[in-house]
């Protein structure tokens, strides 16, 4: 536990590098980091509870998602401005710098396995987010026209 | 009819600078919608892809208008799209003639301002941050500290000169040949972590997740255009490294 405290706290700093980065409003910067720290943590456990990193991830974007559409809601802001940064650390930057390296070294089986994390990942980003939508949708019932 | 596509110019307009700094296709799609109807169009069709802008209306008159616009540059500006929305919000909202929605709409066309130094202070925390997460010491992300300013300065002054894959190869080049370098002299850097790291900043994992999501959201375009483009970059920084781990190779 010890161990995922300490790499939430450099995911949320991380995302705080990459906010100042997307010249988010400082005034905002507390939303995100807080924001960023708990969907870091809840990835890191729930990947290793359910040992799998498209589920931990999906319902860590779940987290970000709903988080950032409260807070939005309350502020009068879009979501995306907080959302963006948040989702940072769950970025599989690692994962697809190993895929890159495993192809240029031409080793096709940790290719294989690096791509299909990084694949794992994304598809939890997304899914986890379209997902997160749709219910704030059902809920707000919000529709256009 | 003049009415109709002075309004039909600033939706596009507003959509044009919203997917600038970053809005998603259906964020873009969603506004320049709410803003047709609010000028009183009867009837709107409006397409978003990534570099291209399309819009249809129909207005009170029986009149028709379409217009479009490319995008040709995006970059995250979260305060501008924040002032923006609210802008947006305010058109739908509040009784805003069309010229004064144009002269608010102007003045947020320039991106927001940071002093210079801001972005290399966001890089350098970024990179810090990172490389201890992906398991670094406290040597690999001081030095990757250095990369990731180096890589920012590369992507300021190049911006102008070369395309954004060109940029992405060179900068890559550049990085993979020092760090093998500074890997040379000290034996005990994991050059990995450090290149990790700094190429946090060159990643493409947000836009990957962003094309996967427009993908299953039945954006098909918008979605295949993304994963091109986010295939490309990986790719190039890959390109990149390739040529930098084969000349250090040679070199040391």
């Amino acid at each position: 536990m010890k161990e995922y405290l300490y790499l939430s706290i450099l995911g949320m700093i991380g995302a705080g590098g990459f906010a100042i980065l997307f010249r988010l409003p400082w005034k905002r910067m507390g939303y995100v980091l807080v924001g960023a720290w708990i969907t870091c943590l809840l990835q890191l456990i729930l990947e290793s509870y359910m040992e799998s990193s498209f589920s931990g991830t999906m319902l860590a974007t779940v987290f970000a998602v709903w988080f950032s559409e409260i807070v939005a809601r309350t502020k009068r802001l879009p979501a995306t401005v907080l959302l963006t940064p948040m989702l940072v650390p769950l970025v599989p930057g690692g994962s697809l710098f190993y895929t890159m390296q495993a192809m240029l070294q031409g080793d096709w089986n940790a290719m294989q396995e690096s791509g299909m994390a990084t694949l794992q990942v994304g598809f939890g980003i997304a899914f986890g987010s379209l997902l997160a939508i749709a219910v704030v949708r059902l809920v707000t019932h919000a529709r256009l026209s | 009819m003049i009415y109709g596509e002075e309004a039909t110019a600033l939706a596009l307009d507003m959509g044009r600078e919203l997917a600038c700094c970053g809005a998603d296709v259906q964020r873009v799609e969603d506004s320049m919608t709410r803003i047709l109807r609010r000028y009183g169009a009867q009837e709107t069709e409006v397409f978003c892809i990534g570099s291209l802008l399309l819009c249809a209306a129909v207005w009170l008159d029986g009149s028709r208008t379409t217009q479009m616009r490319c995008i040709k540059h995006t970059e995250y500006d979260l305060a501008r799209l924040e002032a923006l929305n609210a802008l947006s919000r305010d058109i739908c909202t509040e009784p805003l003639n069309l010229h004064t929605a144009r002269n608010r709409l102007t003045s947020l066309r320039t991106p927001t301002y940071q002093k210079s130094f801001t972005p290399y202070v966001g890089a350098a925390i970024a990179v810090f941050a990172f490389t201890l997460y992906f398991g670094g010491t406290l040597l690999d992300s001081g030095v990757a500290v250095v990369f990731g300013f180096l890589l920012q300065w590369l992507n300021a002054h190049m911006r102008q000169q070369s395309s954004a894959l060109m940029r992405t190869v060179l900068s890559a080049v550049i990085i993979g040949l020092m760090i093998g370098i500074c890997q040379y002299l000290i034996p005990s850097l994991q050059a990995d972590r450090v290149m990790i790291g700094a190429i946090m900043l060159m990643v493409p994992g947000l836009m990957i997740s962003g094309s996967i999501r427009d993908l299953i959201h039945g954006d098909l375009i918008a979605g295949s255009l993304k994963l091109i483009q986010s295939v490309l970059t990986a790719g190039a920084l890959a390109i990149g490294l390739a040529w930098a781990a084969a000349w250090v190779q040679k070199l040391v």
